[in-house]
């Protein structure tokens, strides 16, 4: 009775802050001058409930999926990782340098070393935040966030300056065809981008569930103090934790590159960035894998939805993005906490009635 | 005589629990009522409904007859009832008057004309003050201009005290108050009740400890799971075994203490000349130097703060050491990671149960295998063996009768004493050779403490070398074979068990007796 209880209220605390943002979405659209259900009823329609547009919605969650997973280890093991938005940038570019700079491999081997090249920058970059935590316990919040802006700036002028390709276009020079991600159905935009993001969710929920290190991990992430008394090396997980994380970042953009720009413009995150997005998608996934892969598979949908929404119904991608910044607000609002004093009342109360019925019916 | 406070059929309910059932207690004024019961008996949630932070689900409470309805301790104190908890509430850098007004400060007045305006500023003269004639009226012996963090337990608890006497409560609730205290103290304590009384003060005594009950309480209530037992007058018919039986319900069996060894076993675990400094660079060990022989236990005593935790963490790994060396059966230790410390057996009991000892978040299967999690038996290639956990689990909790709510419950829904016994198991399942027990039986019921020891001494006779390390000096007395005291960061006494008193420990607790050129003894003989 208490585990369904508070299970429930688990529930609650998720769906109530996605209700309030679709809710404060609504007053917005409203006022845009369109109907709200009808809005909401054509995203699902257009996302989920026809061919094109379901590939276009797993197209756009295929880097979210990562982003997502890739703060599932680094929240779980307590490691703050803010830093997934420069982690993809560094993966994405350097991924890119390499899909143009080597030519004649065959593709099974180009996209493998692309992308391979992807998860290394974006550990690399992981790793600077990470010596300053582990040795220096300079709080990694701070430096991920700083360290974004380094890694966005960098890209920028790499861009611009040494690798620059187009005067027109901020870009550099495309990848070479066998670095490209192939697409899976001729006339669908889904490519075989959607299948490395499943297995990295494989990868995780096994080294999460499965193993000593998620064993690890999990122990650190709760109680680091106990992890260090019972021998856990905490110094050293944290690095793996963050290399890990960052690595999983890197491959987001990788992908995302190969599988739909083809080349690097500094704009391919778009805003508010992959990596953020990600953000939302763990806490509604609740810190768990599966649940991640979910939120963000709804996520890609509701950034699709945004794009369509703008040719069908006039309505700016602006007011999607009211909806998206809100339910990330709403969802760092922990509306019930589950162990407050009204909860346990509730709690308390309902099991007394229970137990009393037990007895009247015994 | 009416009573001065009365619960009738007060009752608490905690989901499924009863925690309090419909007790009836009436207590009249003047008098000092000890109440006596294992932990989690319910004295600590009766309490609590008395002085406002829990309301009763059923009964009432009357104050002089009255029915009256607590909402909250200030409720409680307006109403003349006040509360001194087991974990005092003083902030360490003021001095004791002004931690003693904090929250009713005097404010200096101006005279203006006729009228007098009060200005924000604390008038420092009228406070020490009244704060002294409180401490001279109750004879309580405190200087006030001393800041509390120079100050001894005992002494933090009379200012505690003295806080609940200024605010005018008739009617005082103390929790364990002699927990944390030594010998001398908690016969001052005891004195300073009996003046109490003599002001009329109404004393509730919320206690496990029965000497001390035996000493001044003048009537006893035993409760037992939620329930009212008994209540006695203090007088020769009521003997602490038949109190401890009541608690209890069924006899209660002695501690067999003989040694199963004599005095010349291998020294398993031996700590030299062991000297650390904090963050702040002060000393907080000197010279430390004891060793365990297999098949015995060495009890460290001391006032808690004397360098007990600093001690620990050093010797588990946790802190630096400045100087000094610590060697399991031979092998060196000094300074080792926790986890090369599991290499060379030796087995810990964490003092602080929920953060270094157990993970409260995580299942009881997974904390019995933290620290472990890398070993054959539970792991392949990185790969969990979670069948195999599964079985420790299933073994571990039927070996150690461990009582589970569920199969594998989180380790947040276990009692202390299950709680504990997650850890005896999980520690001693490696088959140490020293183990290291701290605070093992800290706010543990009787029966659980029974388990504990009981267990420390089975693993004595199994010729381990248990270091124990507890602030309880009776659980000190009854468990050692020898015994060392720690006072301010040194060892300053060295005893062999039988021969010596708790009076004369509690001297050298409180650095009132020393032994000279002790270092250099305890580092030759052996």
């Amino acid at each position: 009775m208490d585990k369904l209880l508070k299970k429930g209220l688990r529930v609650f605390n998720i769906v109530l802050p996605v209700l309030a943002a679709l809710l404060l979405g609504a007053i917005a659209i409203r006022a845009d001058g369109a109907d709200p259900i009808r809005v909401y009823r054509s995203i699902l329609q257009s996302a989920f409930f026809n061919l094109k547009g379901l590939s276009s919605t797993l197209v756009y969650a295929t880097p979210l999926i990562m982003t997502g997973l890739c703060l599932v280890i680094a929240f779980r093991g307590g490691v703050f990782n803010m830093g997934g938005e420069g982690q993809l940038y560094m993966g994405a570019f350097f991924a890119t340098v390499l899909g143009f700079s080597v030519t004649g491999l065959p593709p099974w081997l180009h996209t493998t070393l692309c992308l391979l090249c992807g998860a290394v920058c974006g550990a690399l970059w992981a790793l600077i935040p990470a010596l300053l935590k582990a040795y220096l316990h300079i709080n990694e919040l701070v430096t991920t966030i700083m360290l974004n802006y380094v890694a966005i700036t960098i890209c920028n002028f790499l861009t611009n300056g040494p690798f620059c390709y187009s005067y027109q276009y901020t870009s550099t020079q495309p990848v070479a065809p066998s670095a490209e991600l192939p697409l899976l159905f001729p006339g669908y935009t889904l490519t075989a981008g959607i299948f490395i993001a499943l297995a990295v969710g494989v990868f995780v929920w096994i080294l999460m569930n499965r193993t000593t290190f998620g064993y690890k991990v999990d122990t650190i992430g709760y109680r680091q103090e106990f992890a260090e008394a019972v021998g856990m090396n905490v110094r050293k997980r944290t690095m793996q934790i963050f290399l890990l994380s960052g690595a999983i970042a890197g491959l987001a953009g990788a992908t995302v590159i190969l599988s739909v720009y083809h080349r690097f413009t500094p704009s391919f995150s778009a805003n508010p960035g992959l990596g953020w997005d990600g953000m939302t998608a763990v806490m509604l996934g609740g810190s768990s894998p599966v649940g991640t892969v979910v939120a963000a598979v709804m996520l890609g949908a509701f950034k699709f939805g945004s794009v369509s929404l703008q040719v069908k119904f006039g309505i700016p991608t602006e007011v999607i993005q009211i909806v998206q910044s809100s339910l990330m607000l709403f969802l760092s609002i922990r509306f019930i906490r589950e162990n407050s004093e009204t909860v346990q009342r509730l709690l308390a109360k309902a099991s007394t009635r229970t137990g009393k019925k037990k007895k009247e019916g015994a | 005589m009416g009573s001065k406070i009365e619960a009738v059929g007060l009752t608490k309910y905690f989901g499924d629990f009863t925690a309090v059932d419909h007790i009836d207690l009436a207590v009249r004024e003047g008098e000092i009522r000890a109440l006596i019961g294992e932990n989690g008996a319910g004295k600590t949630t009766l309490m609590n409904m008395l002085y406002g932070l829990f309301r009763p689900d059923e009964g009432e409470i009357r104050i002089d007859g009255a029915p009256v309805k607590l909402s909250s301790p200030l409720d409680a104190i307006a109403h003349g009832i006040g509360m001194v908890h087991q974990h005092f509430k003083l902030v360490p850098s003021l001095t004791v008057y002004e931690n003693l007004m904090l929250g009713t400060e005097i404010e200096r007045e101006l005279k203006l004309g006729g009228r007098t305006v009060r200005l924000p500023i604390i008038d420092t003269r009228r406070e020490r003050q009244a704060v002294q004639q409180i401490v001279d009226r109750f004879d309580f012996m405190l200087d006030i201009d001393r800041p509390v963090r120079d100050l001894s337990v005992g002494e933090r608890q009379r200012l505690e005290i003295l806080k609940m006497l200024y605010r005018n409560v008739d009617v005082l609730i103390l929790d364990e108050p002699t927990a944390v205290l030594t010998p001398q103290e908690v016969d001052m304590l005891i004195e300073n009740l009996h003046a109490l009384k003599r002001e009329g003060k109404t004393v509730l005594l919320i206690t496990h400890k029965l000497a001390e009950v035996k000493s001044c309480a003048d009537t006893i209530s035993v409760i037992r799971a939620g329930k009212h037992v008994v209540t006695v007058t203090n007088d020769d018919d009521a003997t602490t075994e038949m109190l401890a039986e009541k608690m209890v319900g069924r006899k209660v069996a002695d501690i067999d203490r003989t040694r199963r060894f004599a005095n010349d076993r291998k020294v398993l675990y031996r700590v030299d000349s062991l000297c650390a400094k904090d963050r702040n660079g002060r000393q907080v060990l000197s010279d430390v130097s004891l060793h365990v022989r297999a098949g015995e236990i060495v009890g460290v005593a001391g006032v808690e703060g004397n360098g007990q935790s600093e001690l620990i963490m050093v010797i588990t790994g946790l802190m630096k050491h400045t100087k000094g060396s610590i060697t399991v059966d031979g092998a060196d230790v000094t300074g080792v990671w926790p986890h090369e410390l599991k290499a060379h057996k030796f087995g810990i009991i964490p003092e602080d149960r929920y953060i270094r000892g157990l993970c409260p978040e995580m299942k009881v299967s997974q904390n019995l295998i933290a620290g472990f999690e890398g070993q054959e038996r539970f792991s392949r290639h990185g790969f969990l063996k979670r069948k195999a956990m599964e079985e420790n689990r299933k073994e571990k909790v039927e070996k150690y009768q461990v009582r589970l709510s569920s199969k594998d419950p989180y380790i947040s829904e276990l009692s202390g004493g299950n709680a504990q016994k997650i850890i005896i198991a999980r520690e001693l399942g490696q088959d140490p050779k020293v183990m290291l027990a701290c605070q093992p039986t800290r706010g543990l019921d009787l029966g659980s403490t029974e388990f504990v020891q009981n267990e420390l001494l089975r693993i004595r006779d199994e010729g381990k070398a248990v270091l124990l390390v507890s602030s309880d000096l009776s659980e000190v007395l009854a468990l050692s074979d020898r015994i060392v005291v720690m006072y301010r960061g040194r060892i300053t006494g060295h005893f062999e068990a039988g021969h010596v008193t708790a009076e004369e420990l509690g001297l050298y607790m409180v650095g009132a007796k020393r032994m000279e050129g002790l270092a250099g003894e305890e580092g030759n003989d052996g």
